[in-house]
């Protein structure tokens, strides 16, 4: 994207008011959406984005500066914008690039792809929904996908290439009744040219969002109140991107905002627990052959048998807390800078019987899929969503139930994790943070917690 | 090739490719940022970004592509000429000519007027001061102080020309409260924009002391409780909701709303609106080029009809209410609210709470993106905030979760604050006052 001679030029730049580090990120890439309502395209859209960024240490304070563009004076009067923002005597020099190209080719890229193929597809989970059931009274879905090529250097000498190419599809139900709508969402997504449906049955995402919809639609109200819960694989994850994961990345750990900070090598969940982020699995939604720093994906393990055995670092955190970087700094586009964020997360398969778990549990809830969440990473303190739900009484699931919302504090819900299931699965997410909206994998197998707060409308079964 | 060389160029294409018209929104932004922790700049940043977005009409259908690069405008136009052709939906999205416009007044940013060096200073004093605000504070997490300013032009081959700039300016303060002898922390935040963010010391102190009140919170207990809905969280509960009151949303089945037009749905004391001409946010017309004009969406509790654009209007039969939203040069057009005001009532926040007398204030609401539906109105929310007893405040509550239905929440407010809080959102502002709502289902301890 551009030669060696321009980006030492940048980074002379960027380095001449005495910054010790400078980098340069570049990014070209377009992104197709195209939505279906009630059987109709509805909108398509495509977007050409390209822009870059120069970043400075000065020890641990940094400055950004971003443009639109990336033409050699784009770049070079970012690069002075940077540097306008630090006042000293420029004392270091770049170390010569060590050029690497970690790109994979999409089999099939977007840009050879008609709106005819992706309608194809959109109209085949349309058309399995609405035939679901009487009571499907809208179904929306929808197919994003894009493919941006990144370059990035620094004056500790990476000059590293990368191509990302991505999809996901949407199915949002909607059933209805005289008194109720209800929803069902399943929305499938993986790191990939157009060979992602491969992976992806539209008809099964069609199915399972109706599915849900109807299902909830004759759910009752859950109970409100404090009892064990199961929560099941894919999706279920959320619970520990959003108990432990945020807590976990060096923009929270490196400043003492997290209450994980100083526990490495302490318990901090339950036996059973492991954990582990892991940006090198191919093709999955999370996975990122570099990061944005241009330091390559790895997999970091963060819990083993309950016990914290890392965080995830980017650059600058690294700089706070005296540690290495993880391959863990991700950017939403060049109008972030990068920071730590997580890739595919999930917890660790176990031995527990996924049956026997549901069977022990008394009266509880036990939550078939759950939707998004939010945590403060200060105190821990999370809640997310169960977009689909079942009372357990006695041992036996119950009835649906909806509106369930689960509570608590992070530190607190891994120690009371008592059963983890032996088939891990995953689903992909945006998180949003300081870096902005990055697609993310959750992850875990069935699991049981003991007890966690359970917030609803507080239906009495 | 410049920005209007380019538009035009694009447009020609556009045509030439068979559209009968087509229509351009620019978006630049210049923004700058500082981030301050214990008294040096801990994250800078500086922009300078633009774009711009194509949308072509053909048989009466739109096509939307948008770029960043300024160097192909054919290609531009056959992506969107090509994604027009794909549209199946038959509602016509029509696009209009040129308009009239009222002028507005731009709101004060005395900070967008300043050199960086005094926008740090501004920056590094707030931190100072919320460490000093409450003997409580510990540390401050982050104090963030942004400008921004847009320049945001629509035209289009029907002769719509419309341009307006606006600047912007916002600072923010997260204070961390610890109680001493105790490994418990509470953040707090505060912040403000436009003029006021030169009032240092009311920002500093209202962050310190939210933190400062929640040490030693704890679950509140289970039940169906009076709760007073604060107004600074009634304003991110209602911008949660606010998709309910589009007619795009309505038309497509996805509001509860739909159908109830002329409908009581809300206790009598409730009035809302959509005001673009309000004083914090004006702006002379929408994203299509509409000039502004205040909708009425509940009067007395009745509610009196949905937010158009060009597109929802004509398939109702109705005219559009200025209210096209495109979330960036890259968005398609929507519908959204842009000053969405709940108008005040007489009471202020002390005597709210004593016709609260016995049940929860709620400050803050969390979770909202998963946590409520908009299509059913059903929400399970994770909030804090203080345990009333009496009139008086008890204790502060935390890791519990308020819930019910939003049209029910509606029809069960009690009362309504005098004490309006202002919110700013991606497409202009909340406006909204405490809020007293006689019962909402809690589970925490």
């Amino acid at each position: 994207m551009i030669d060696k001679t321009l980006a030492l030029s940048v980074l002379d730049a960027a380095l001449s008011s005495g910054g010790d580090f400078a980098e340069l990120y570049i990014e070209d890439g377009f992104s197709n959406s195209i939505s279906m309502t009630d059987g109709k395209v509805e909108d398509a859209v495509h977007r050409r984005s390209c822009g870059a960024g120069v970043r400075i240490f000065s020890g641990v304070h940094s400055v950004y500066a971003y443009t639109t563009g990336y033409e050699p004076d784009d770049l070079m009067r970012t690069a002075r914008a940077a540097a306008a923002a630090i006042s000293g005597q420029c004392s270091l020099q770049s170390k010569l690039f060590i050029p690497k190209d970690y790109a994979v080719q999409p089999r099939i890229p977007y840009s050879d792809v008609e709106n005819a193929q992706r309608i194809e597809k959109l109209r085949a989970a349309h058309s399995v929904a609405k035939a679901y059931s009487d009571e499907i009274a809208q179904v929306v879905v929808s197919l994003a996908d894009n493919d941006k090529t990144v370059f990035v250097c620094n004056t500790d000498g990476v000059f590293a290439t990368d191509r990302r190419a991505r999809m996901r599809m949407a199915v949002q139900a909607v059933a209805a009744d005289a008194n109720s709508r209800q929803t069902g969402f399943c929305a499938p997504g993986y790191a990939t040219g157009f060979e992602g449906f491969d992976r992806i049955d539209p008809e099964e995402v069609g199915r399972i969002a109706a599915k849900q919809a109807v299902t909830m639609l004759h759910a009752e109200l859950c109970p409100a109140g404090n009892f064990p819960v199961v929560i099941d694989g894919g999706f279920g994850g959320v619970i520990f991107h959003e108990a432990c994961g945020h807590s976990l990345e060096a923009t929270s750990v490196s400043k003492g905002n997290s209450v994980f900070c100083n526990k490495l090598g302490q318990k901090i969940a339950a036996d059973c627990v492991s954990a582990v982020d892991d940006g090198t699995m191919e093709g999955e939604w999370g996975s990122i052959h570099i990061d944005d720093e241009g330091t390559p994906s790895r997999r970091n393990l963060l819990i083993e048998n309950g016990i914290l055995k890392g965080y995830l670092i980017d650059r600058l955190g690294g700089r706070r807390m005296n540690m290495e970087p993880t391959g863990s700094s991700r950017r939403q586009d060049y109008t972030f800078a990068p920071t730590s964020r997580m890739t595919n997360t999930f917890i660790c398969p176990g031995s527990d019987d996924p049956e026997e778990m549901i069977r022990t549990m008394g009266d509880g809830l036990y939550a078939a899929s759950m939707g998004g969440g939010s945590v403060n990473p200060l105190t821990g303190e999370f809640n997310f969503a169960v977009n689909e739900g079942y009372w357990v009484k006695d041992g036996k699931i119950f009835c649906p139930v909806r509106g369930a919302t689960l509570v608590g504090s992070g530190a607190q819900i891994l120690l009371n994790i008592d059963r983890v299931g032996p088939h891990m699965w995953m689903a992909p997410g945006m998180c949003g943070s300081s870096s902005g909206s990055i697609p993310t994998n959750v992850g875990q197998p069935r699991i049981r917690v003991s007890t966690i707060t359970v917030g609803g409308k507080g239906g009495a079964l | 090739m410049t920005y209007l060389e380019f538009k035009n160029a694009a447009f020609d294409a556009a045509i030439t490719l068979g559209a009968k018209a087509a229509e351009g929104v620019y978006i630049e932004n210049e923004n700058f940022r500082v981030g301050v922790l214990s008294g040096e700049i801990d994250s800078y940043s500086v922009s300078n970004a633009y774009g711009f977005g194509l949308r072509v009409e053909l048989d009466g259908k739109n096509g939307y592509a948008y770029t960043e690069n300024f160097s192909d405008p054919v290609q531009l136009a056959a992506r969107a000429v090509d994604n027009a052709r794909a549209i199946e939906n038959e509602d016509l999205s029509p696009m209009q000519g040129p308009q009239e416009y009222e002028t507005v007044d731009e709101p004060e940013q005395p900070v967008c007027d300043m050199q960086p060096e005094q926008r740090i200073e501004l920056a590094r004093e707030l931190e100072k001061r919320a460490a000093k605000a409450n003997d409580k504070i510990a540390r401050v997490q982050t104090t963030s102080l942004s400008c921004g300013h847009a320049r945001i032009h629509i035209c289009n081959t029907l002769g719509l020309d419309a341009a307006r700039e606006s600047r912007s300016c916002f600072v923010y303060t997260v204070p961390i409260a610890m109680q001493p002898g105790s490994d418990e922390q509470r953040d707090g935040i505060a912040y403000r924009f436009g003029k006021e963010v030169l009032n240092l010391d009311e920002c500093a102190k209202e962050a310190a002391d939210n933190a400062a009140a929640m040490l030693g919170a704890s679950p509140a207990p289970s039940g169906t409780s009076a709760v007073l809905l604060k107004n600074t969280a009634a304003c991110d509960f209602f911008e949660a909701f606010s998709g309910i009151f589009s007619a795009e949303n309505a038309q497509k089945g996805l509001s509860p709303l739909t159908g109830k037009e002329g409908e009581p749905i809300a206790a009598p004391c409730v009035q809302i609106c959509d005001d673009p001409f309000e004083c914090h946010s004006p702006r002379a017309f929408d994203d299509e080029g509409t000039p502004s004009c205040r909708t009425t969406l509940v009067k007395d509790g009745v509610f009196t009809g949905f937010l158009h654009n060009l597109k929802t209007a004509h398939k109702a039969g109705a005219a559009s209410t200025a209210n096209a939203y495109r979330a960036s040069a890259a968005s398609p057009v929507s519908v959204a609210p842009t000053n969405f005001i709940l108008a005040p009532g007489t009471d202020s926040y002390s005597a709210m709470l004593e016709k609260l007398v016995n049940g929860l204030v709620i400050t803050d609401v969390t979770g909202l993106h998963a946590g409520l539906n908009p299509i059913s109105g059903d929400f399970s929310l994770l909030c804090s905030g203080f345990l009333v007893e009496n009139g008086k405040i008890i204790r502060p509550f935390d890791r519990t979760t308020v819930a019910g239905n939003f049209l029910k929440l509606l029809s069960q407010v009690a009362a309504v604050g005098a004490d309006t809080h202002i919110s700013p959102s991606s497409n202009g502002i909340f406006a909204l006052p405490s809020i007293l709502i006689q019962e909402l289902m809690i589970a925490g301890e």
